[in-house]
């Protein structure tokens, strides 16, 4: 049997406003692979989000059809989607709801209707995993940016999502912050069984991944492995996106005559460098 | 003259359960004319310093001296109004102070305030949106309708129409994407050269550090750890890994470098003379 | 603006703490009840020295209590100078020029100032000992039989809970706003009253725009969590009643049927 994907979007059209002529969101068609880390570029405005909470049925789509799971996304079946995709938002303390993290992290499991008895459990397992156990009494005030997306990923991961969308999860968070995060959504994700969305600034990020959709006025303008996208440099530019540093350095040696491969780890860029300049 | 912090220490919430030291005997002092970034991890007293430059806290103990005015913990400080006129202080998420009706309105706000004419305020009112590159046509515009890193280029105009000597940027680019940080702080730089306005601007993003400003200033729990020009501060590589800060991608390839037998001059600090620097070292 | 104690809570332990906020909640109505029972002011003292003694049972400070009688001292006030003025009954006192003075005056003055006393320490001492979350899952479970008349006790409490949760962190935008705005040249505390009403609106707007945006963040947030408004939930917190739940209860009605005794005692 061939392998669904976690996320399948076919001809997706929205715009916040129908009296205005150019769609926010303008005929998209995508897949994401089960299991896959998929970074999702583009600027500000370029609807990555928007996208982001059309996939949950926080907005609701104009035109097109919107697969979670194999499961097609309605206004009925809304809860049973939310049951396999879960979303943490890029404020962190917009999204904590409960008074504190044992509360928050309960919220969701109230809403699906876990028994009661079976919550305690449940939270302490999860706080475990984010590394928050110190913390299940605490109120949101308390905490630090990090380890509020860390509840909120905890929150998350609570449901038994396979699919989690990370809205631009670290950009409010310092660089420790940031840092935490990053790791804990690689962990995550290392034994392939969740499918990560990760919509981003972070183009280090973006390198790592598997791969890598690009979003510029509601359409996907290039879709690929990293290395794929960041081939398209002048394309890139035009939509106002950076290209990884190690690829900046690599163009600049090219017009000294110095010609490095496309390889995308800086360690290995470095090692490769310093074999071909200096003959060793 | 320079600004200079003379053994200030701050305490929030004195004499209750709640009291916190932020600042600890801070002895510094800034040249005029120069950008300087504050950096330091979160809570380690960055926002607490920069707010005593504009008299929004008074230092619990030591004088803070900025341009010509005095403030001196125990004494009460008079001219608070003039020394904000002269001292812009743009918050983090500057955006959400905009409330009028209109963009131009808004950026007049602050001249109005300070007692300029309604005619000139709205002359430099322009002046200050053309510099952050607002389009004209959008000036009677509300700020709501604008996209979040236009309402913070709206926010600043409000700060520059105040004309102010010293500009005080507090974490200015959080929350922007990377091209939209990169334009406003070419935009700070340029304000700061040409118009020779001193700079001081808290941040986390190293790569602006390197790129942008001149000197920096480094805080750790309320301590002054470092005072230090760019490229003395940028060569110290185990410095920076032992306090926690992430070095700007060239150089962590500088290093990465310098392991692999390949040392670059810590006068490289672009992309195109690193690319010069390397083709230089090679062997035929 | 920290610095408000009515109606804060104080994270202790103490027998207090640990009771049920439904039992409390019960409790506090009728010693509210037994307040304004005319039962005279040996009825007041016996209610007095009973809350002084949960005060201290509670392990708070008597100057936290009286700190939260504060925001009432001008209120006893002008009730006093009002009350002098209005109640010209029983024996004269004092006569000085055109002021009078009757000794009901000072009655009627003293029992409200006294009531007024005891209202608080008796709302202080459920506040204080109640995390404000337990106290809305205690209301919405008192109110749920009026779930049978269709009114939406569950959503009420929700937004309890919610206004709670935020409270802290919109006091620390409006702190934040506020300083922006004065660096702005905005001056909070002096000026004419257009520059006042100038400077209110610079607060109040960028307030209303932020809540909005919060309100509408926490919207998609909650949705994406699985919350359907009016739809079944599991409620994760369970309140428990123990003996000392029911032991306040009574004790509280005792009192208030003691006040009653007293008062129909007092007028037959």
């Amino acid at each position: 049997m061939k392998k669904l994907n976690a996320v399948e979007v076919r001809n997706l059209s929205f715009s916040y406003d129908p009296q205005v002529k150019t769609k926010t969101i303008d005929g998209v068609s995508f897949s994401i692979p089960s299991g896959s880390y998929t970074t999702v570029i583009g600027h500000n405005g370029s609807g990555k989000s928007t996208i982001a909470k059309l996939l949950l049925g926080l907005l609701e789509k104009a035109e097109g059809e919107i697969f979670i799971d194999g499961l097609e996304l309605n206004l009925e079946n809304l809860r049973e989607i939310r049951g396999k995709i879960g979303i943490v938002f890029q404020n962190p303390d917009n999204q904590f709801i409960g008074s504190t993290v044992r509360d928050d992290i309960a919220f969701g499991l109230e809403n699906h209707c876990v028994p009661q008895r079976e919550m305690d459990g449940i939270i302490e397992k999860f706080a475990a995993r984010v590394n928050m156990s110190d913390f299940l009494n605490s109120e949101p005030t308390k905490l630090s940016g990090g380890q509020k997306q860390r509840v909120a990923i905890a929150a998350v991961l609570a449901m038994r999502h396979d699919i989690i969308v990370f809205d631009e999860a670290t950009s409010m968070l310092d660089p420790t912050g940031k840092r935490e995060i990053n790791n804990l959504i690689k962990e995550l994700h290392k034994d392939k069984r969740l499918t990560v969305i990760s919509i981003t600034h972070d183009i280090e990020e973006v390198a790592q991944s598997d791969n890598v959709l690009v979003v510029n006025k509601g359409k996907i303008a290039l879709v690929g492995t990293p290395k794929e996208v960041f081939r398209n440099e002048k394309l890139m530019e035009s939509m106002q996106l950076d290209i990884p540093f190690v690829y900046k350095v690599r163009n600049a040696l090219r017009k000294k005559g110095i010609r490095v491969s496309d390889e995308l780890d800086m360690e290995r860029m470095a090692e490769e460098v310093c074999r071909y300049v200096l003959k060793k | 003259m320079p600004l200079r912090f003379e053994k200030v220490d701050f305490e929030y919430s004195p004499g209750t359960p709640f009291a916190f030291q932020a600042l600890k005997n801070i002895d510094l002092e800034l040249a005029e004319g120069k950008m300087t970034a504050i950096i330091g991890a979160t809570g380690s007293g960055k926002t607490t310093m920069v707010q005593h430059l504009n008299a929004l806290l008074l230092p619990s103990k030591g004088t803070v001296n900025v341009l010509d005015f005095q403030i001196t913990a125990g004494k009460k400080f008079t001219e608070v109004k003039k020394l904000r006129h002269q001292v812009g202080l743009v918050f983090q998420f500057a955006e959400y102070q905009l409330f009028e009706e209109t963009i131009l309105k808004d950026v007049c706000f602050g001249p109005l305030n300070f007692g300029v004419a309604e005619k000139d305020a709205e002359t430099i009112a322009r002046r200050c949106l053309k510099t952050v590159g607002i389009d004209p046509a959008d000036y009677d515009k509300s700020p709501l309708e604008l996209s979040g890193g236009q309402k913070r280029r709206v926010a600043i105009a409000g700060i520059l129409a105040m004309r102010p000597k010293v500009l005080v940027l507090d974490e200015p680019t959080a929350g922007l994407d990377p091209q939209g940080a990169q334009t406003m702080m070419e935009l700070f730089r340029k304000i700061n050269k040409e118009e020779g306005i001193t700079v001081l601007v808290v941040t986390h993003n190293m790569e602006h550090v390197l790129e942008f400003c001149d000197e920096v200033v480094v805080l750790e729990k309320g301590e002054l750890l470092m005072q230090t020009d760019i490229r003395t501060f940028f060569e110290n590589y185990e410095y920076m890994e032992k306090a926690n800060i992430n070095p700007p991608a060239i150089i962590r390839f500088k290093e990465l470098l310098r392991k692999n037998g390949m040392e670059i001059s810590s006068d490289v600090l672009d992309i195109e003379a690193l690319a010069s620097a390397i083709a230089g070292r090679r062997v035929r | 603006m920290k610095n408000i104690t009515l109606g804060q809570y104080i994270p202790l332990d103490s027998f207090f703490h640990k009771l049920d906020p439904r039992s409390k909640i019960c409790a506090m109505m009728a010693i509210l009840i037994a307040i304004f029972v005319p039962a005279g002011f040996i009825g007041y003292a016996i209610l007095a020295v009973v809350l002084v003694a949960c005060i201290l049972l509670a392990k708070l400070q008597i100057s936290f209590v009286i700190k939260a009688m504060k925001p009432m001292v001008m209120m006893m006030f002008f009730l006093t100078i009002i009350n002098v003025f209005v109640i010209k009954t029983g024996n004269l006192l004092w006569t000085l020029g055109p002021i009078t003075i009757y000794d009901d005056a000072l009655k009627q003055t003293g029992y409200i100032v006294v009531r007024l006393a005891l209202m608080i320490m008796t709302t202080t001492l459920l506040t204080a000992t109640t995390k404000p979350m337990d106290m809305t899952l205690g209301i919405e479970d008192l109110l749920s039989p009026l779930e049978k008349l269709h009114v939406p006790t569950h959503d009420i409490a929700m937004m309890i809970a919610l206004a709670l949760r935020f409270i802290p962190t919109l006091i620390d935008e409006a702190e934040r706003i506020l300083k922006a705005q004065a660096s702005r040249g905005v001056d909070f505390e002096n000026g004419s009253l257009k520059e006042k009403i100038s400077a209110i609106m610079s607060l109040i707007v960028p307030m209303f725009v932020s809540c909005f945006q919060r309100a509408d963040d926490l919207a998609d947030a909650m949705e994406a969590r699985g919350y359907v408004v009016g739809a079944k939930r599991v409620r994760y917190k369970i309140l428990k009643f123990t003996t000392g739940d029911y032991a306040v209860i009574i004790i509280a009605n005792l009192l208030l049927a003691g006040m009653i005794f007293l008062a129909v005692r007092g007028t037959v």
